[in-house]
């Protein structure tokens, strides 16, 4: 009898130390987790902030870009219609009624394609003009602007139910076919262009294709030199989204940016 | 002979305030999902409570018993713990050491959990008792109280602090 009781005691003890001893491990788990959040929330607002810094450097980039392109808009078409309508208007003979009537006709005609110029070049430098022309139409400009040089010809083809994503998705999208199309400028030597916009329902698939001379893109050392493409893929995984480029020298490049559509919000 | 009177409406008593100071404590974290789940569970721990102390000590329809204490036991155990819950969910992070409401529940965790153990085994340790006069229930209450009121202490003196 005096055994089991003994037994009896130290049972109990035990269960109760090992009920307590769940209790400390509980509240081990619960300060272990807690230190995790800590660090996860740490992860997450260096994250955020690495974003809101590559959102502020495109917008920066995107200004400098719309900038080079008015001043050379203004130096190349506007400077050179006003000064042939200056020109028209400092040879004019009175004389002549029927030189004067041509040559005020020509100026005003001028004149009509500068103002409409200027327009364009006004709705460019609006720093919300991605929200007001939207993603398609930013892009359009671009290419007319492109189409406009003379030197190229573009064309945008956009498939499927067009819908809108974050703006700072769409701009982030914006500044990379922005860039694709400098290097096109740049280095491609490039006559056409072609941009796809291809509107799924998961996802959005941009493809910019162009004629030009092309380059070896499995030597690493191209890609990382001037093309910006680092730069345009740490952009792409900010906001989820891919980029690839496929060129061969001699055959054009095509590069194709994905965004998943719904996108999780940093 | 003296007649012995039963106190246990002393004990209900008691038990009603400890729980509501627990309750009280609790709700004043300001979890309102939290706060609505403690107090359909002071509602349903009340009502339990009144029931089996009327069917104990007025109706006389069942023996004495301790049920109402571990019904109440595990009810706080399980505040406590989703209090834990909740401060792990939050969005924001704090130091749970220097929390004066996270001491406060280690110790209704520790309390509760021990209570209840020893409050299910309390006539097998009352039995001890009476055969081996070893007062196993109150060193066992004892550890707990110390654990409860130790937390209690670390919790105030952190409420001290957060509010200087």
């Amino acid at each position: 009898m005096q055994k089991d009781q003994y037994e009896i005691i130290i049972g109990i003890v035990l269960a109760t130390v090992v009920f307590l001893f769940v209790g400390f491990f509980l509240i081990v788990i619960i300060l272990y987790f807690n230190n995790r959040k800590k660090i996860h929330l740490r992860e997450k607002e260096a994250l955020q902030a690495a974003y809101q810094h590559e959102l502020l450097t495109t917008r920066l980039e995107i200004q400098e870009e719309t900038f080079k392109t008015i001043s050379q808009e203004i130096h190349d078409n506007i400077g050179q219609a006003l000064s042939f309508v200056k020109l028209n208007i400092n040879t004019v003979d009175v004389y002549d009624p029927e030189a004067t009537k041509e040559k005020l006709l020509e100026s005003k005609n001028q004149l009509s394609q500068t103002i409409q110029d200027l327009r364009d070049i006004a709705k460019s430098l609006n720093p919300d003009f991605i929200t007001e022309l939207g993603l398609t139409g930013a892009v359009e400009q671009q290419l007319q602007l492109m189409q406009k040089s003379g030197a190229y010809q573009t064309s945008l083809s956009i498939t499927g139910n067009e819908y809108k994503n974050q703006l700072q998705q769409e701009l982030v999208i914006f500044r990379i076919i922005q860039e694709l199309l400098n290097n096109i400028v740049k280095h491609a030597e490039a006559t056409i262009v072609e941009v796809v916009m291809d509107y799924q329902p998961e996802k959005l698939t941009i493809t910019v294709k162009d004629n030009g001379k092309g380059f070896d893109a499995f030597n690493e050392s191209n890609t990382n030199k001037g093309l910006g493409l680092p730069n345009m893929l740490n952009r792409m995984s900010l906001i989820n989204g891919q980029i690839a480029i496929n060129s061969t020298p001699g055959n054009g490049t095509i590069a194709i940016v994905e965004l998943p559509r719904q996108t999780v919000k940093i | 002979m003296v007649e012995k009177q039963s106190n246990h409406w002393l004990y209900y008593v008691f038990n009603t305030l400890e729980s509501a100071f627990y309750a009280g404590m609790f709700i004043s974290t300001g979890k309102l999902f939290f706060n609505r789940r403690i107090l359909i569970l002071a509602i349903t721990l009340i009502t339990f409570a009144f029931c089996n102390y009327l069917a104990q000590e007025i109706f006389k329809v069942i023996e004495n018993n301790n049920y109402t204490k571990v019904f109440g036991d595990i009810s706080a155990l399980y505040v406590s713990c989703l209090f834990f819950y909740v401060k792990l969910r939050e969005d924001i992070h704090s130091n749970l050491l220097k929390n004066e409401f996270f001491w406060f529940a280690i110790g209704v965790l520790f309390g509760s959990l021990g209570s209840a153990i020893a409050d299910i085994f309390r006539n097998l340790l009352t039995n001890v008792h009476n055969q081996t006069g070893v007062p196993l229930f109150t060193y066992i209450m004892n550890a707990l109280d110390v654990l409860l009121y130790g937390s209690f202490i670390v919790a105030f003196l952190c409420r001290r602090i957060n509010t200087k």
